[in-house]
């Protein structure tokens, strides 16, 4: 039923509860959460290579905070049959480059923050406030600590640009991450997954 | 949102069967007590509602513009959603990526929705910069900048959207329902062709604009944690210098016509998406309660006879559903179901039985006290958001329903009668005037679905 291509990436992310795992929520929220994302405003809004930016961690069955074991980053983006995925990824990398470089501005990363915050209340407050249950379920079932809950906020409140890079440097190479593309039409043996 | 709230919670029932002993009996729904509003009218007559909601320390933003698809001419489809996309793309003083970073530095984004009668502007942020998060949403409304240089990326975005949704059969069956039942009016259009969409300009987008938006066509809501004193002197401020737009009528609805029948081939499909319903009265009826909870008996609810029969019984389909939706003017009624494609007629069988049972036989008290509980517990439910809250009084103004009804409708749910609910389905649910339309394998199942297709 495919009839627009889809380039997705996925990479290894710190342990949890790890310094490096909340400095790499924040990486989340700065590259690829919302339109003020460094994805979205150069993928969408300057080069219009996809309409919009899906992603997380744990993406798609939960969120950051309710899963226990190794887990993925993963981002994903429709686009037009005209857009190479290879042009897609190259823009991809060249963001993601200059973050594992660079790092991000100190604007950049409270904004992340506060928005990390927001996204962490609307968590809490999920499915009628089923939201809450589950963090409180996840952290007595994986930690037998509930209270875990309440230690969210300073984690990332701990988080320096100098982890944060750092963080971006280390778990944002391409030999930590698959690719993967769909392209609708072909026969099976072309568009099945690729591998890089 | 609602079915998987819905199935989420079946499941959870579900997954305490063989229970040792039985359940103690649910407590009485208890009515929902909407928290004491603000509500004030700008001197421009924008009309301002303050809710304070809940312990979170975040507020939701919601302005409410007619300004939907109904306002579309024949030629315009999706034009009232070019227009909302490109509201995205900055204000008069403020590039696109200033004002995307400016939300999210409060923790919110700002969103604008466009549906069939309104749409919405909106945006939740953090308690403290409720103030902030009005002033810049007030810019977006009144101030776009529509820029040229990015309209035809945003054209192309919502090119993408419709290839991605004409690629779904329920889509199709959607589209094709639409214009069964609403014809030529703009609820009967749903989708615009690629060529129409590709020929917009900026003048017709700032025509729809300027037409549509204005104070005396929008509403506006907060909900949640907020300083109201503060928030009411920033929305003063923010909002009073908003004119007023002139807005078109909306086409009277033809006249409903008796059955009608449409197929769409899907040559090879394994199942066939079946749409069967009518035009209903709307919210701002008298019997509208009751046609809710007879809907819900019937195919609404998870436990409904409908969904008993053909999923839980017969196994000809995992979710099927029957939907109220509600327009100012006219509400249509519609069963849902994605079936195997050997079972096409069989199902639409089951569907059409389960109406004529409904009609000529009260259900038992007992059934219906079930339903019942769902629907008073769903609202309630439903409504302990700040967007839900939102969007309950939002349905409210737009069907002009009055102050009581939130607070009433508990009760008035749990007042219909089994014999109101047989009167509403005998005499709203009429099967000769259902339409249907089937997208599926023709060769298999136009033979299976001759006996509804006149």
């Amino acid at each position: 039923m495919a009839n627009r291509p889809a380039l997705g990436v996925g990479y290894h992310t710190p342990d949890r509860m790890t310094p490096e795992w909340y400095a790499f929520g924040l990486l989340d929220q700065a590259l690829a959460q919302g339109s003020d994302s460094l994805f979205y405003d150069e993928l969408v809004r300057k080069k219009g290579l996809t309409g919009e930016v899906n992603a997380g961690i744990n993406f798609g069955l939960g969120n950051m905070f309710d899963y226990s074991g190794p887990m993925l980053w993963i981002a994903q983006f429709f686009h037009d049959s005209s857009v190479p995925s290879d042009t897609l990824l190259a823009a991809i990398d060249s963001i993601v480059e200059k973050v594992r470089k660079e790092g991000l501005d100190q604007s950049a990363l409270e904004r992340a923050r506060v928005k990390m915050r927001s996204d962490l209340y609307a968590n809490l407050e999920q499915f009628a406030g089923f939201g809450r249950a589950n963090l409180l379920a996840s952290f007595a079932l994986f930690d037998d600590d509930p209270s875990r809950i309440n230690q969210l906020e300073d984690g990332f409140e701990k988080v320096t640009p100098a982890l944060l890079q750092k963080t971006a440097d280390e778990y944002l190479r391409t030999g930590n991450r698959t690719v993967y593309v769909v392209t609708p039409g072909k026969a099976a043996a072309q568009g099945e997954k690729e591998a890089r | 949102m609602k079915p998987v709230i819905i199935v989420a919670l079946a499941i959870l029932t579900g997954a305490q069967a063989a229970p040792q002993q039985k359940p103690p009996a649910a407590g009485a729904p208890k009515d929902f007590a909407l928290p004491a509003a603000r509500r004030f009218t700008l001197a421009n007559g924008l009309p301002v509602t303050l809710v304070p909601f809940g312990q979170v320390p975040k507020a939701a933003i919601r302005l409410v513009v007619s300004a939907g698809n109904v306002y579309e001419n024949k030629d315009e489809v999706w034009l009232a959603d070019l227009t909302g996309n490109l509201m995205r793309e900055g204000t008069a003083t403020e590039t696109a990526d200033a004002v995307a970073r400016a939300f999210a530095g409060m923790g919110g984004e700002l969103g604008i929705s466009v549906g069939p009668d309104t749409t919405s502007i909106s945006t939740e942020v953090l308690s403290e910069r409720a103030a902030d998060a009005v002033r810049k949403l007030a810019d977006v409304a009144q101030h776009p900048r529509l820029p040229d240089s990015e309209i035809e990326r945003v054209k192309g975005n919502l090119l993408r959207n419709l290839a991605i949704q004409k690629s779904s059969p329920q889509a199709l069956a959607q589209e094709k329902f639409a214009q069964v039942l609403y014809g030529e009016h703009p609820y009967g259009r749903i989708f615009p062709s690629e060529s129409m969409l590709k020929a917009y300009t900026l003048n017709q987008v700032q025509g729809f604009y300027r037409t549509h938006y204005g104070a005396g066509r929008a509403r506006l809501y907060v909900a949640g944690v907020f300083d109201a004193a503060l928030l009411e002197t920033t929305i003063k401020q923010a909002f009073e210098g908003w004119t007023g737009a002139k807005g078109s009528e909306v086409p009277p609805l033809p006249p409903a016509s008796g059955r009608q029948f449409a197929m769409i081939d899907r040559a090879d499909a394994p199942q066939s998406t079946v749409m069967v319903g009518l035009r209903v009265p709307t919210a701002s009826h008298k019997d509208w309660i009751a046609l809710q909870v007879t809907d819900a008996l019937l195919g609404g609810a998870f436990g409904s006879r409908i969904t008993t029969n053909i999923r839980e019984l017969k196994g000809y389909t995992y979710s099927p559903y029957s939907q109220l939706e509600p327009h100012p003017a006219q509400a249509d009624w519609v069963e849902t179901a994605d079936v195997t494609t050997n079972v096409t007629g069989a199902s639409l069988k089951e569907i059409f039985f389960e109406v004529d049972r409904l009609r000529k036989e009260a259900p038992s008290a007992a059934e219906l006290r079930g339903i019942q509980n769902n629907l008073a517990g769903v609202f309630v439910v439903q409504n302990a958001s700040r967007t839900g809250v939102i969007g309950r009084l939002a349905f409210v103004d737009l069907h002009k329903l009055g102050p009581d009804y939130l607070s009433t409708y508990v009760k008035r749910v749990m007042a219909v009668t089994p014999d109101e609910v047989r009167r509403v389905a005998n005499e709203y649910l009429t099967p000769d005037k259902m339409s249907l339309v089937v997208v599926g394998d023709e060769k298999t199942v136009k033979a299976q679905v001759t006996q509804w297709a006149q």
